[in-house]
This record gives C-alpha cells, structure tokens and sequence, in this order.
C-alpha cells in the first residue's frame, strides 16, 4: 500500500498519576523524532471532553491516519478511544493504545528516569505496530431474544421476573429440586417489614407461573458454546421421579424407610429419601433423592395418583440464548475447618445457619431454640463472631452479613427469653444496613453484651457446658467466659457448584474465589464476557436488598442488549491468504471454535474462516505452518514490528512479556492498580491469546537480541478464554525449550507462566524473579 | 348468580391485630364460600385456589392477604384470564375484624361492572440528578430505547465522585474512570442534560408526568460557547473556587472543574461587576448578560431520583474545632488537597506551605452519633484508608494514623485494603478522640485521646486533621418528595417500597430509586442501583397498554 502513513501520538499526564513520575513531555518531544509521527502532544486528560477533540481535531486537521494515544490500560479506554477517531471519520481499529500507567508509572513509582525510558520505549512500540495497522470493519450478527439465569435464588429469581416482565423469554435453572436457595433457610430477616417467606414466597411462585419463564429445576449447565446474543446452553435435567400430577399427600414419605439427615434444617432432623424440601417449595412435587434410595418401591405402591416413576431419565435440553445471568450464590463456611471452635466436636456450638433454622416456628424446634445436647433452653448464650472470616491464614474478606444476622438473632433471642444471658464476641461491628444501627443500640439497651476480642479457644465442661477463651485487647488479658450454647456467626464462601459454572462460562474469579466483576465501579455487574453478566451473592457476599438491586441491574444489562434486533461484534477475526495456503489443515485441527472449513479454490484443498464463529484469538495463526493465516490487528509484523522497537535500544538488558489480554495483561494491569513495583525493564507486548504466539515469534525475539522471554496465559484447564489457547501455547513453548540449545540460546531465559488477572502479585513475583536471573546469567 | 369466594391468607408471618382462623369462621354471606390456607401465594396456595375456583364455579374472588406491592399480581397473573374480578384485601392495612368485615361487604356491594381502562404511557423517562448513579441510570435507559432527561441542579454532571482523587478499593482515578461515562451521555442521541436546573413542580402519574423545569442563566450562551477560555484569562473578578473546596481560586466566568460536561462557560451572576471583558474578548459572540431565565416542560413516564447526598457540616461537632483549629479538614477537602487537579497540584502541603508528614483521620463525624445521625454513612472507613495509603504514597515515611469506632470494611475487596494497609504501617486506634486543639505556636492540630491499650489519656500533634464526615440526604428531598407524594424516612432520605426486598420502587409507581439518595452508599453499589433502576422503567414500560382493573 502506497497511503501514507501520518501518525499522531498523545502523551496522557492522567492528571498526576501519570506525570508525576514520567516526564510525558520528554516522551512527547520523543514521540515527536520518530518516524511518520506528524504531531505529538501532551495533555492533562486524554479521556476528557477536551482531550478527545483535540485528537479529532488534529486527525481533521492534519490528516492523521493512525493514532496512537499513550495513556492508561486499553482494558479501560480503548472503546472511548476507538469511537473519539471513529468520531473524527477514521476506522477505529487504526487507534492504538500504549499503556504507560498501569504499566509504567504506576508501577515504577520511585524510578522517575527509568520509567520515562520506558515510556519511551512503549511509545516506540506503540507507534511501530500503529504503522502497520489495517482498517477492519465490524461484524453485525442477529440476537436471539431469550435469556438464561443460572440459580434460582433471590438474586436468580429477580432477574428472572424482571427480564420475563420486560417482555422476553427467560429460563430459569435451578440445581437444587426446588427454587429458593439460602433465604428460604432464614426464620427472619427483620429489617423492612417482610418475613423472608413474604418476599421469596411470591417471587417463587411468579416465576413457577410466568408466561415467559420457564423454570429447570434438578438441572445443571453442561456447556455453553457462542458469543453474545448467540449462546448455545446445553442443560441437562436430573430425574425427579415424582411427576407433577403429585398431589402432596405425602403417603410416600410417610410409608419411605429411608430417613437422611435434613439439608434443609441444617442436618438437625431427618428427612425421608422421597421428600418435600420445604412446605413452599417450588415446583410443588415430591423428589426422590437416588442417592440415598433403596430402591424398595413403598412410595410407588403407596401413590394414590400413580405419580412416582423410578425409571424417569435424564432430560437433555439445548437452549438458544441471547444472554445469561449467573446467580449461583454462596455456601456457608463450614466451621470443622477450624478447630478451635470445636464445632462438631461438642453438641452445643451450633452455627448462625442452624439458629436460623431453629427459630423458624416451622424448624426442627418449633420455633424455640434448644440445646441441642439435652433438649433445654439456654440460659447463657454466646456469639462468636467472623468465624471463617477476616482470617489470616484463610478467608481474608469480611462477609459482611453476620453481624447484622447476630444482632437480628440476638434480638430474637432476648424476646424468646428475655432473662437470658447473652454475649457476642466480635472484631469490629459492621452493618452494612442503615434500619440495623437503630437494632444495634436497641439489643445493647436490652442487656445483650458486646465483648470485643479473639476467641482463643472453645472447651467443653462435664455438663456439656462451654468455656470461651477470649483475649481482650482492651483489658490486655484472657478471660474465660462459661456458657450453655455457643453460636457460630459462619461467614459466606464463594458457592463450589459455581466453580463448574466458572469452568463452562469461564467467568474470572478473584483470590478469594468469587467471581470477577469487568471492573469494580464502573461494571459491577458485568463480566469480562460480553453478553454474561452476574447477580447476588456469587460475586461477594452480599445481602438480600443488595442481591436483589444487582439481580435487577443485571436484567437492565439484558434487557438493553435485548432493545436491539442486531448487535455489533468487533473486526478482529482471522484471515486466509489462500495463495500460501498449502492446505495441510493443522489450523482446522486447532481452531477451539471449529470456526476454519475446509474449502477447494481451483482443485486446492484451502482453509477459509467463518466469520462469525470466529472469535480472533489468533490461536490458529500460531499454528500455521506458513503464515497464512493471520489474525488481524495481532499479525506477525505486527507482532514483529514490536519487538524490533522495544529491542532497539540495550536489547540484552530486557525482558519481553508475552501477555494474554485477558489473564495476564489484567494481570499486570491488576499489579498497576495495586501498585506493586517490579523492575523496570519488562515489555509487556499485549496477544488476544497466548495461543497466538507461534514458536517463531518468540524465536525471533530472541534473535533480536532480548535477554528474557515471559510467555504468560490464563491457568489450565479452565481459565483460556478460548478453551484450549493456553495449552497450544503450552506444547509450543515446550518443543520450542527442547530445541533452544541446539540455537545456542539457555532455555532458562525462556518462561512459560500462568497468570490470572486477579494475580498481579504473581506477575510481581514472576517479573522480579527473571530480572535476578537475567543478573545472574549475564555474571 | 355468581358465587364469590373469599380466600383469607393465615401466614405466620402476617402480624395482624385481627385473628385470621377465626374471623374465616365467622363469616356468613349470600352466596359467598369462605376459605383459609397458608400461604396463598405459594404454588400450593395458588393450586388449592384453583381447585376451589373450579369446584364451586367461582365468578369472583378475594384475596385477603398481606403486602399488596408484591402479592397482588401474583393473584392477577394466575387468574385475571379466568376471573376478571379480583379483589384484594391488605390485612396489614386493616385495624380489627369490623374493619375488615365492613371493607368486604362494601365491596361485596359494589357495582361489579368495572371499567378495564387502557393505560396510557409516556416512555420517556427523567433522571433527577446528575451524580454517577443518574448518568449511570441514564446510560442504562437509552440503552434499552428511552428518550432520558437529565435534570441537575448544578452546572455539570459528576457529582461528589467526580471531585474524588483516587476510589476504594483500588484506587483507580476518579475522574479518569468517571469523565468518559459523563462524556458518553453528554453524546449520546437520546439523552438530553438539562444542567443548571431545577424542578419547580411535577403533577402526573406513572406513564404522565408533566414536569415544570427552569433553567437558570448561564450568561453564556450554551450553543455558542465551546468552552475556548478567552474570556477566563480577561475577567478581572477572582472568587475563592467552591469546586476546590475554596482552597482555590476561579474567575467570575468559569467553568465547574476541567472535566465538566457539558463544558460550557458561565458567569457567576451575583459577583459580576459587568465589565463586559469577556463580552469583548468572546470572538463568538457567546455571551449575553441579560438571558433570563428559561422554563421548560417534560411529560415523562417514569422518574429515576438521583439526587445524591451532601455531607455533614463539620462545625457542628464542636469538640473537633473544624473552622477553629487550623490544619482541621473535613476528608472531601482533603480529597481535593491531595488531588492531581486540586488546589496545590498534588502536593500534599498544608496552606502555610509546610509538607503534611503526619496525618490523623477521624472516623464517625456526624454518624453514629446520637446527637447527629445515628446511621453509619458506609463509605468513609473506606475513604479515610484509601486516603490514609495516598498520604503514604506521596511521602515516603509519612505516618498515618485513623482514630475509629468500628472499622467498617465490608465490600468486595476491603478488608484486604485494610489488612494490607495495616501491615504497610497504618495505625488504628480503637476509640474516638475527646477533643482538638491546636498548638499555637506550630499550628499545627493535638490529638486529645484515651490509649485503648494502656487506658491512659494521651496528646499527639499531626501535621493535619480529617474528619471523615456523614453522607446526608440532600436538603432538597423533602420538597421532591412532597411534589412526587413520596415518603422519606426519619433521617431524609427517599423511602424505598421495601428496604429488604424492594430497594428500588417507591410508593409511587412510576418513580425509582438509585445511588445515595436512598441511604448511603458507595459507587459499586450506586452504578449496581442505577442499572436497577433501569430495569425497573424496563418492567414497567412493557406494560404499557396492558389491561388494568380500575377501581
Ligand atoms: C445465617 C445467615 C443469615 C442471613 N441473614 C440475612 C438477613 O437477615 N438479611 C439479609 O438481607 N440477608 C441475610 N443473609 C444473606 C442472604 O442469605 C443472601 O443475601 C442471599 O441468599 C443471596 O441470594 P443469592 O440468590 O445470591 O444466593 P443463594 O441464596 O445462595 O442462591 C443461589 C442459588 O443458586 C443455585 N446454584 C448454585 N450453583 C448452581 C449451579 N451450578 N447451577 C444451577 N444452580 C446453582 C443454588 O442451589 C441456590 O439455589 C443471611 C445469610 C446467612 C447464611
Ligand atoms: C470524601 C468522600 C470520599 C469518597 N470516596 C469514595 C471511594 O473512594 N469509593 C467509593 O466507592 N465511594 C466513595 N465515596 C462515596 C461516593 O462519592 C458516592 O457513593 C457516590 O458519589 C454517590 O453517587 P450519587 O450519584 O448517588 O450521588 P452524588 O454524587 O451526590 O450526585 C448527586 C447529584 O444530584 C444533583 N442534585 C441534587 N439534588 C438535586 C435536585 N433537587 N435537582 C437536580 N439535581 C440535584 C447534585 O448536584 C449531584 O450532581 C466518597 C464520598 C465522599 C464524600
Ligand atoms: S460482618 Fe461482622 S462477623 Fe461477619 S465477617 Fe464482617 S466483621 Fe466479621
Ligand atoms: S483459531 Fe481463533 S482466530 Fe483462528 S479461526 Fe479459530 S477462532 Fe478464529
Ligand atoms: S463507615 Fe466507618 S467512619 Fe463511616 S460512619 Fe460507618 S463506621 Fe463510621
């Protein structure tokens, strides 16, 4: 191509986040000396209203046709930038972003002259590959207007009613044999006026009788294929054996000889293996649980309606779906896994769950909580706060419910028995409730004690007594308390049904294993995947008006992708040269989206794209043999063009990085944000996936002269956004570390990481580690 | 003759003065069949109305039940198609049997041949405040195909986040995360900002609501301008700068801050001297000293109140010395001291020049304080670390210390700040300090505390003070609320429908909640609120032209 090449550059101060460590106008006069850069300016704000029309302002006025915009993280603003050149006529994919915030400034903080060389550097590469970036055009495909919910909670349900109320259809999965989840559990939830049976109740029953919802319960997701406004969801629908015809009599379970402890009231009676989860449950139908079914067959006999079939099989559904919604909420902490709570150990340590269950009037104590050891009321009762929370050698988080759901059961407590003794021993009181404050003081006012301090231990005496070992810090001394009950304020933990969810949507998760929101202020309720969004309580634990204002938040997500008949899918997709092509089919193999046919041009067996399965990992133009195929705005010289500039300059002393865009470079994106310094000769050169990277590409920057190569992906096995990407990755950097002696090159400079978005501690670690070894190789 | 039936609801969780078991019993009328259950909204209740609606050929019905909001149409949607007659009965809303008695035979009574009106709807929708929670609602509304009105008071969209430094829990940049959504309403095609406005009066009901905005003059013309500065440079009038917390100064003619949207000069009317420099120096002819103000008319569909919080007026807790001791600030100044774009240019110095080496936060000014605002305000634990690490980043060995109450850190993310805060070295002292005072000769501000850890009483002088402030409600709310016929409740704030499970609808059907003009809040769950809200307008325009009984 004979057009040239007019590059503009902008050199972004972020304020002082920015500025205050890199010389941005040094980088900008650099910028400046580079060839085909027209214009190069500063500016406090790039992002801002008047930043942006000074970029649309010089492409009109000097012609620009690529820009190149050195700023924050493309992960934040690449879309603005995109639509500001888009705005000022150009194609948007002739912007390029160089990231000397997160990347630089941010993480570089005491290393003012370092951190200006590298931007510098950046810039350089940044404009290298804007050099050779092509005008691509964006795809348009249609929406299917259906959407799936996957957990049929508070948070689940919400977004169910809310989406079906908008007009569009929805399916509502439910593991478990009836809708409800955790709050169906709760015997109160005091603040507004409802009892958790008047606000779940009426949602599950809307969502039984939707015209538009149509409710799986017994189900699981089995695979989700597709994009946005196009998922394919594979479901699969476990037997309930008993048929709807049921008429709740319940014959069967009276007549079942087989009695399980009851999930329900949290193990403290038994239910039978036919069984009702609860009185409300919906749907309204007896369950066989097969599991711990004998197989005797009394139920079927006693049916007077016929309704129980024990052959009933598995239900396979396939669904087209525009959009999903993972609501699969929390589990609660379970306290054996810290003994000095001697929680099962002794009778009378029960946890905030089982109180729950027990001051329900329909609970397995009628109402009246009892000691479980003999049957008597408690006298002297304690709380023992942040169990399984704000630890350091465990959950670190906070779950933020317990101490309102203490103050709400000591409340409950003092009323039932208004002489009892009753302690909570806590860290610090939050409440993430305004109406609880008020009940705070109103429990103190009514005698309940509030002891801050650490629970040593927990011991039992000879009448099944407890002894509380307490160091408090304000007394500066342990004191040992004697009560009749103790009650384990359990924290939430990320929900374990949801990591199967996170393998087959492959949603992000945070270190403390809730899923990751795209970003914590501004897409709090979106995820990384365009078209998926969350709800509730499987993002952090959350409570109910919370789960149910997000639940409703996620359905206005949907309900505005759903507001249109086609949507926008980006241009960045692979591309065939068929005449180097020769056919072999290895990138038809590869391809995690079997998005590659095979197609005959002239008698020649060629490999030819479809466009809108591709998803532009680029996975198989690491593949190919020849270079034929391509994947736009990631190409070979594009790629290569990279490396050139980022080794122009001292070349041993540097460390490239390979970066996945979506685990690593947010991975290191994540150490910026946290401000974890690491040294400062890292390039971070940005792939869609590692499986972009062919064993030439990394060869060749080793011929170029780098001192350390980092190639770093999402975690095996679930983490790949593109299923498979970081395994072709690996067996590539694998045959290619056998094969770098024979090149004279010591494979110990080569590195293969997985890196989570959520790990900038890693990529810290990982980036240190090489620079000492780069010291110490080069002596 | 049609036969009625009159379903009573016995959930334990009904608490009702009347005796629900036995009032069934009681009732006897002509051709009426009286039923109890528990439960009614329940699928089970909902079948075993069913099956007496079929057995006794039921031609109407009445649902005596609990909370109208949430379980009328769950009745409705079960059997409007099969019985158009349906009525419902909040027990909650009545004092004893006769009450109830009375009600069901006047309704008994009643002519059976309503009207089923057709609800007309307006689906365009105003955002009352333009804060992160409005713009982030208006965004979520145009995306799903509503005309949007924006309506702030003030002269750009933003609100408190967009005069924030960095944000919890990962201190990310404000206005860099901030100033792009306001750039994209300030764009998009169906959005309209209507800033430098107020409501003067709004009559209607869901789906019609006829607005009464005005506008206020900006002396500037807004299609004029774009915002090119000449005339800041002439105007000879310098005024202390609001945006900066008056520790900065502006010009007469200014604009809010430099990321304003939209970014359109105005003069400040009362200091004018009008000298008409900038009338000179304005080569487009934007300026116009005598614009009056403008009124403007909205018929709306739905409205999204937005208005956000102000914050407590430090001055009150007088043991503190805010406008008395020097070197006291309140935690929103200091967020501008230490702001990129604030008043001293990131420089962490006090107004004498001296570099703030030594910084005390106090926690809980205002909240939790019977004397004030029993509630807690949720952000500023948060705030007071994040501004506590900032301090610590500007100056290496800077000592920070955050006097509390509890340590409130919550949400996604914070305790792990709080943690990692705590192990870099910043102090927690457990108890509020008593009082501060100031060193005369230093300026500087002495702590006046009790050691948690010895119990002994202690003094200790930093270089600064910040009172981490309550969030309130905004004066205005009381006026809206009364235009909208909503409640507030005891402390100001709009009152949700239910704060458990209906966090977002308010009495009124067509108006809804987000950001902290419900109760304080921080941005997660503002922006999570907002889209919520949008949801809401969502639901309630797609039943637009749906039947309604009319009553
Ligand atoms: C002891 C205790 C007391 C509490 N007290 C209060 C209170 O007083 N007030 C308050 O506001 N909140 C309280 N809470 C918190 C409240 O329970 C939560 O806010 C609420 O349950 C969150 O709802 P959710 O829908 O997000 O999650 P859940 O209730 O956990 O629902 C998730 C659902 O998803 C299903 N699911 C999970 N994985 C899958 C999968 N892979 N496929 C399909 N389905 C799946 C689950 O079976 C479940 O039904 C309390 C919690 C506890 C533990
Ligand atoms: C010092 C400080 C530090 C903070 N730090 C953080 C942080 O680090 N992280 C975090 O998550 N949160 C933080 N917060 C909280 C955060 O600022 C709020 O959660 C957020 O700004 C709430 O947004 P909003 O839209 O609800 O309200 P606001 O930002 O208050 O916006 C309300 C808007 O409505 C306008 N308005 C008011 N009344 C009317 C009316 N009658 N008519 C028209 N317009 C009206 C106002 O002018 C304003 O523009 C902090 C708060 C403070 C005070
Ligand atoms: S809410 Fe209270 S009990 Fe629960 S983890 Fe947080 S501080 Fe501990
Ligand atoms: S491997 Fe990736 S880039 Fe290549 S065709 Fe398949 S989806 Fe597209
Ligand atoms: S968040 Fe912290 S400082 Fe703010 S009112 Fe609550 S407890 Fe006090």
């Amino acid at each position: 191509m004979s057009e040239e090449i007019r590059i503009g550059v902008y050199v972004c101060h972020c304020g002082k986040n920015i500025a205050a460590v890199v010389d941005t106008s040094a980088v900008a006069d650099f910028a400046s000396s580079l060839n085909d850069v027209v214009v190069a300016r500063e500016n406090t704000y790039c992002c801002a209203e008047t930043g942006q029309a000074q970029i649309r302002d010089d492409i009109k006025e000097h012609n620009l046709n690529r820009v190149v915009v050195a700023s924050c993280s493309p992960k934040l603003h690449e879309p603005t930038f995109r639509r500001t050149v888009t705005e000022a006529g150009l194609n948007p994919y002739l912007m390029e972003m160089v990231n000397i915030r997160e990347h630089c400034s941010w993480v570089h903080m005491r290393e003012r002259e370092a951190a200006t060389k590298k931007a510098m550097d950046l810039v350089r590469m940044g404009v290298a590959k804007a050099r050779l970036l092509q005008p691509l055009s964006d795809r348009e495909v249609p929406t299917t207007k259906n959407a799936l919910v996957i957990g049929g909670g508070i948070a689940g349900l919400q977004a169910a009613i809310d989406i079906a109320n908008a007009g569009h259809r929805v399916y509502l999965l439910e593991k478990a044999p009836t809708l409800g989840g955790k709050v169906a559990q709760l015997s109160g939830v005091s603040s507004g006026y409802q009892s958790p049976e008047c606000l779940l109740i009426p949602r599950m029953t809307e969502a039984m009788t939707h015209p538009n919802i149509e409710v799986f319960t017994n189900a699981e997701v089995e695979s989700v294929d597709g994009y946005i406004g196009n998922f394919k969801v594979k479901i699969i629908k476990h037997p309930r054996y008993v048929k709807e015809s049921c008429i709740l009599c319940s014959e069967c379970s009276a007549v079942c000889p087989v009695e399980v402890a009851n999930e329900f009231n949290a193990g403290m009676d038994f239910r039978k293996a036919v069984y009702l989860p609860f009185d409300q449950a919906a749907p309204s139908t007896y369950v066989i649980d097969m599991d711990n079914c004998t197989r005797c067959g009394l139920c079927v006999e006693s049916c007077p309606v016929d309704a129980i079939d024990m052959e009933e099989g598995e239900g396979e559904f396939e669904l087209e779906v525009g959009s999903i919604i993972v609501a699969t909420g929390f589990e609660s902490f379970d306290p054996q896994n810290k003994p000095k709570y001697s929680y099962s150990q002794f009778k009378n340590v029960i946890t905030s769950l089982q109180l729950e269950r027990m001051l329900d009037p329909e609970g397995p104590t009628d109402g009246k909580p009892l000691r479980p050891s003999d049957g008597r009321e408690p006298a002297k009762i304690a709380f023992i706060q942040c169990v399984g929370s704000r630890e350091e050698d465990g959950n670190q988080y906070c779950s933020k419910i317990c101490c309102m759901s203490t103050i709400k059961q000591a409340k409950t407590l003092k009323t039932l028995f208004p002489e009892a003794d009753i302690t909570v021993y806590y860290r610090d009181i939050r409440i993430p409730r305004r109406e609880f404050e008020d009940m705070y003081r109103k429990v103190r006012e009514a005698g309940v004690l509030f002891v801050r301090g650490e629970i040593k231990e927990v011991s039992e005496t000879e009448d099944s007594n407890l002894l509380i070992s307490v160091y408090s810090d304000t007394l500066n001394d342990l004191i040992v308390q004697d009560v009749e009950m103790v009650v384990l304020a359990v924290g939430l933990e990320h929900c374990r049904d949801g990591e199967l969810i996170k393998g087959i949507v492959k949603i992000p998760t945070s270190p403390d294993g809730f899923f990751m929101e795209a970003h914590p202020k501004l897409k709090p309720i979106d995820t990384v995947i365009d078209g998926v969004y969350l709800a509730g309580a499987c993002l952090s634990p959350k409570d109910i008006p919370e789960s149910v204002t997000q639940a409703s938040g996620a359905a206005a997500k949907v309900c505005g992708l759903f507001s249109k008949d086609r949507l926008k899918l980006d241009g960045l997709i692979s591309k065939v040269d068929t005449d180097t092509c020769i056919g072999c089919g290895i990138c038809i193999k590869q391809c995690p989206f079997h998005a590659i046919m095979e197609d005959e041009i002239e008698g020649e067996k060629k490999a030819r794209v479809v466009e809108a399965a591709c998803k532009g990992c680029g996975v198989c133009a690491g593949a190919c043999p020849t270079g034929a195929i391509e994947a736009l705005s990631f190409t070979t010289e594009q790629l290569h063009a990279q490396i050139d500039a980022a080794l122009e300059e001292n070349s041993g002393e540097k460390i490239i990085a390979f970066c996945c865009n979506w685990c690593s470079y947010a991975g290191a994106d994540f150490a910026g944000v946290s401000r974890l310094q690491y040294p400062s000769n890292v390039r971070i050169i940005r792939t869609m996936c590692s499986g972009r990277l062919s064993k030439d590409i990394i060869l060749y920057a080793f011929e170029k002269g780098a001192g350390m190569v980092l190639v770093s992906g999402c975690h095996p096995p679930g983490d790949c956004h593109y299923v498979s990407g970081n395994y072709r990755c690996e067996e590539r950097v694998n045959s290619l570390m056998k094969s770098l002696p024979k090149k004279g090159i010591d494979p110990k400079r080569l590195r293969l990481e997985w890196i989570s978005a959520a790990e900038g501690v890693v990529f810290q670690r990982v980036t240190k580690e090489m620079a000492n070894q780069l010291k110490d190789l080069k002596g | 003759m049609t036969k009625t039936g009159i379903f009573l609801c016995v959930c334990p969780s009904i608490t009702s003065a009347i005796d629900i078991e036995k009032t069934a019993k009681s009732i006897e009328l002509a051709d009426t069949v009286v039923y109890s259950h528990r439960y009614l909204c329940s699928q089970r209740g909902l079948r075993f109305l069913d099956d007496c609606v079929e057995k006794e050929k039921l031609g109407r019905i009445f649902i005596v039940a609990c909370s109208e909001d949430i379980h009328r149409h769950v009745f409705e949607r079960a059997f409007l198609s099969k019985i158009p007659d349906i009525e419902y009965i909040d027990i909650g809303k009545m004092k004893n049997e006769k009450d109830l008695m009375d009600l069901i035979e006047e309704r008994l009574k009643e002519d059976r041949g309503k009207t089923i009106e057709k609800e007309i709807m307006t689906r365009d929708v105003l955002v009352i405040g333009g804060g992160v929670g409005g713009v982030q609602a208006a965004l979520d509304i145009a995306e799903e195909g509503y005309k949007v009105y924006v309506v702030e008071s003030s002269l750009s969209v933003g609100g408190v986040m967009a005069q924030l430094d960095k944000t919890f829990p990962t201190m990310d940049c404000s206005i860099c995360i901030l100033g792009p959504k306001l750039v994209d309403a300030g764009k998009h095609p169906i959005i309209e900002l209507i800033t430098n406005a107020d409501i003067k009066s709004i009559t209607g009901r869901a789906g019609d609501f006829n607005v009464e905005v005005e506008i206020k003059p900006r002396y500037v013309d807004m299609g004029k301008c774009n915002g090119c500065s000449a005339c800041v440079e002439v105007c000879p009038v310098i005024l202390p700068n609001e945006w900066d917390m008056n520790l900065k100064s502006r010009k007469c003619i200014y604009v809010m801050f430099a990321q304003s949207v939209p970014l359109r000069y105005t003069i400040d009317k009362e200091k004018c001297i009008e000298c008409e420099l900038c009338k000179k120096v304005c080569k487009l002819d934007a300026i116009n000293l005598k614009e009056e103000p403008k009124r403007r008319t909205l018929n709306v569909g739905a409205i999204v109140l937005s208005t956000g919080t102000q914050t407590f007026d430090a001055s009150r807790k007088e043991q503190y010395g805010y406008g008395r001791v020097k070197n006291v600030v309140t935690n929103m100044e200091f967020e501008r001291i230490i702001c990129a774009s604030g008043p001293t240019g990131g420089e962490l110095l006090r107004p004498d020049g001296k570099h703030i080496k030594k910084v005390a936060f106090i926690q809980c000014v205002g909240s939790r304080d019977l004397h004030f605002h029993e509630y807690c305000s949720f952000y500023c634990c948060m705030a007071s670390i994040k501004e506590g690490r900032l301090v610590m980043e500007h100056e290496q060995g800077a000592e920070v210390w955050i006097f509390y109450n509890d340590l409130r850190a919550f949400g996604k993310g914070f305790e792990e700040l709080y943690v990692r805060s705590e192990r870099e070295g910043m102090k927690f002292i457990k108890g509020l300090p008593g009082e501060i005072r100031e060193n005369p000769v230093t300026e500087s501000p002495i702590v006046v505390f009790e050691d948690p850890k010895s119990g002994r009483h202690s003094e200790i002088e930093f270089d600064m003070v910040v009172l981490a402030v309550a969030l309130e409600p905004s004066e205005q709310n009381a006026r809206l609320a009364e235009m909208l016929d909503l409640e507030t409740d005891a402390h100001g704030f709009f009152k949700e429908l239910d704060s458990t499970s209906m966090p977002l609808e308010t009495s009124n059907r067509g108006v809804f909640l987000a950001g902290t003009c419900q109760g304080p809040k921080d941005i997660p769950e503002t922006v999570a609120q907002a889209s919520g809200a949008a949801a809401k307008v969502c639901t309630l325009f797609s039943q637009i032209n749906r039947t309604i009984n009319k009553f």
